[in-house]
């Protein structure tokens, strides 16, 4: 699975409407390396395995957002204080924006349905975003 | 005094001021309030003290709409009524249920729930419940000592059911009956037609017949039907011998508009890794010093006006509690679904700090317990439809008379605004991360082939201030029959989303007080 952003690929999400969702909010784009900021993201779940199912049935729904860096940004996006930049010390600051993130997808009501069940778009992107990191690493536990 | 019908003569005409048809909730409940009056009473019960088959056999009935329960086994024809086999579940209307609400075809009760309120309270005593508070939570985490759930975000809110013992008026008021003076109480007597004029503008009589044994009349000033959502429309039609459409049906109203609450079993499932945060009386009946509640949820006033949806009301039943995070490898994969969502948020919700309820009052959660999987169950609000309605069918029961057939009848709309209420509680959960819910329901306008009832039978002689729109006035009266009244579930002109009977009683005690105030 390609780590990359391709323009295809973003020309596909703006063709979708995802990206229009963050009109009028701060966008964010990771500076440093696409697959760093996507395992720092899947680390805030201890549950890797159980997220990465849950995330393999929102990808079938939604297969444009099978790219890690598309849903990266696109987790950035949502509603939300701005992520901390990447540091030793920054778990617990993304845990925190991640979570008001959440809430506020329960909030606006940005949700989606996940093999039935109702979730927050930003939590079913970071269960996505840790399916897609299993399936590029086989054998290996994200 | 209570007797058999079945001692009387042959060709007896009975006397009296008032006549009631139906020993049920209501019946019983306005024979006791004008107990030790002025008012001669004759009480009629089609059964007996005790449940007899051939004579439940009279309820009978076709079904011709959606699939509904046969229609004897809806109702208990004998002395209490269907109070013999009532669960007891207490709560009121809610003062949005009275109002005109534009976006709900026919709704608008001509009384407020402010008018009924001291009704309401009388009817917590009679039906053996606590102090009539149901919406405020601030009272029962009083009395509990409990927080209830923190929902923010303005969709949906606790409310409060609360429990009768239950309260079987057949027992545990048939020494008032028995001993009351002015109140004779028929046992075994069926009526079997509503006799008026050639006009129709007044009753004059009441055909009564025993199963096997004599036929008899009741004449009487007044007369109060009250024999349940489906007999009193069914008695009415049937009474057509001077009035072609039956009594009271000058607008083709009776019959029509019967609404019943539907349920969907497991219409959500729901888990949650904060079991701290549901205390014991969203998960069980919970046993006070004068009371026993349960919490449950609806959606907020605010919710309703603003989306125009229907009433509903969710109950919360734990399925499983969970004890660790790890699941058998061979659950099924609903189960393990289940427990991948209850993992996750425990990745993400963050524990909070919860009041926990005293010690010896909760039970809930079970030590242990890191969360749950639970189930909502549901009885929502049908918008009121003309066409949901109760007819005369062309089988006739042991007594000749026609049987009732319902066709009962569900919209789109009804469906796509328990959908959407649903998704609410999902919104006020994750909110507050209280928990993810799983939608059962189709998102179209279908309802599901599993959708019942709750036995709640309702609107089929409702109430209007006009008789274009309704068969009984305010008082309970019919419109352009000037000594008939109707008391019962019959009378709802919408049903909201709360059990019936505490309505039903504090209708019958508004009737009755309407009564002596007339005869005053």
């Amino acid at each position: 699975m390609s780590l990359r952003v391709s323009r295809r690929t973003v020309l596909a999400a703006l063709a979708a409407g995802i990206v229009g969702a963050a009109i009028g909010v701060r966008l964010y784009w990771p500076g440093g390396n696409v697959t760093r900021e996507a395992r720092r993201f899947a680390g805030i779940l201890r549950h890797p395995d159980s997220a990465a199912r849950l995330g393999r049935f929102y990808l079938e729904v939604n297969p444009r957002e099978a790219d890690a860096a598309l849903l990266v940004r696109l987790i950035g996006a949502a509603r939300g204080p701005a992520l901390p930049p990447p540091a030793p010390s920054a778990d617990e600051a993304l845990r925190a924006s991640l979570e008001t993130r959440i809430r506020n997808d329960f909030v606006y009501g940005n949700l989606v349905k996940v093999d039935g069940w109702l979730l927050s778009l930003t939590e079913a992107r970071l269960c996505a975003l840790v399916s897609l990191l299993q399936d590029a690493t086989p054998g290996k536990d994200a | 005094m209570i007797e058999d019908a079945r001692r009387l003569p042959e060709g007896t005409l009975i006397e009296t001021d008032l006549a009631i048809i139906g020993a049920g909730a209501a019946g019983i409940t306005i024979a006791r309030e004008l107990a030790g009056t002025d008012f001669q009473i004759c009480l009629l019960e089609s059964g007996g003290l005790e449940f007899e088959q051939d004579i439940q056999n009279l309820y009978t009935g076709e079904n011709d709409g959606r699939w509904y329960f046969p229609l004897d086994k809806c109702r208990l024809r004998y002395f209490g009524g269907s109070t013999n086999h009532w669960g007891g579940w207490c709560r009121p209307l809610t003062p949005i249920d009275f109002e005109v609400r534009d976006w709900v075809p026919y709704s608008g009760w001509p009384i407020t729930r402010a008018d009924l309120d001291p009704y309401y309270e009388r009817a917590q005593t009679v039906t053996e419940t606590g102090p009539f508070h149901y919406d405020a939570t601030a009272f029962w985490e009083k009395q509990t000592g409990a927080k209830m759930l923190p929902l923010s975000l303005g969709l949906i809110t606790t409310t409060f059911f609360q429990y009768s013992p239950p309260t079987r008026f057949g027992t545990r008021y048939r020494k008032d009956i028995e001993q009351a003076a002015n109140v004779r109480a028929l046992l075994h007597a069926t009526v079997t037609e509503i006799e008026t004029g050639e006009t129709g503008a007044e009753v004059t009589g009441l055909r009564v017949a025993t199963l096997e044994g004599p036929s008899f009349r009741v004449r009487a000033r007044r007369y109060i039907l009250a024999t349940g959502a489906i007999e009193n429309p069914r008695l009415l039609l049937l009474s057509n011998r001077s009035q072609p459409g039956g009594v009271g049906n000058t607008h083709d109203l009776v019959g029509r508009f019967f609404m019943e609450h539907p349920h969907v079993p497991g219409v959500a499932g729901m888990v949650t890794s904060r079991p701290e945060a549901f205390n014991t009386a969203y998960t069980q009946h919970l046993s006070l010093a004068d009371s026993i509640v349960h919490a449950a949820l609806i959606p907020t006033d605010a919710l309703l006006r603003r989306e125009r949806l229907l009433q509903a009301v969710f109950t919360i039943g734990v399925m499983e509690v969970y004890t660790t995070e790890k699941l058998a490898s061979a659950a099924p994969a609903d189960q393990q679904r289940a427990r991948d969502i209850f993992n996750l948020q425990r990745d993400l919700d963050p524990p909070r700090a919860t009041d926990h309820p005293p010690a010896g009052y909760n039970d809930w959660p079970p030590a242990g317990a890191l969360g749950a999987s639970c189930a909502f169950g549901c009885a929502c609000e049908q918008a009121p439809n003309p066409d949901s309605r109760v007819t005369l069918s062309e089988e006739r029961d042991a007594l000749g008379l026609p049987r009732a057939r319902l066709d009962w009848r569900l919209s789109e709309t009804d469906k796509l605004s328990l959908n959407r209420i649903v998704r609410a509680v999902a919104e006020e959960f994750g909110a507050q991360s209280l928990g993810r819910v799983r939608p059962a329901l189709s998102e179209d306008g279908n309802w599901p082939e599993e959708t019942i009832g709750g036995y709640h039978h309702m609107g089929t002689t409702r109430m209007a201030d006009s008789p274009d729109l309704g068969v009984v006035d305010a008082n309970c009266k019919v419109h352009g029959v000037a000594n008939l009244y109707i008391a019962g579930s019959s009378v709802f002109t919408t049903g909201g989303a709360s059990n019936p009977t505490l309505t039903i009683v504090a209708l019958a005690l508004r009737l009755a007080d309407h009564l002596k105030k007339q005869s005053s």
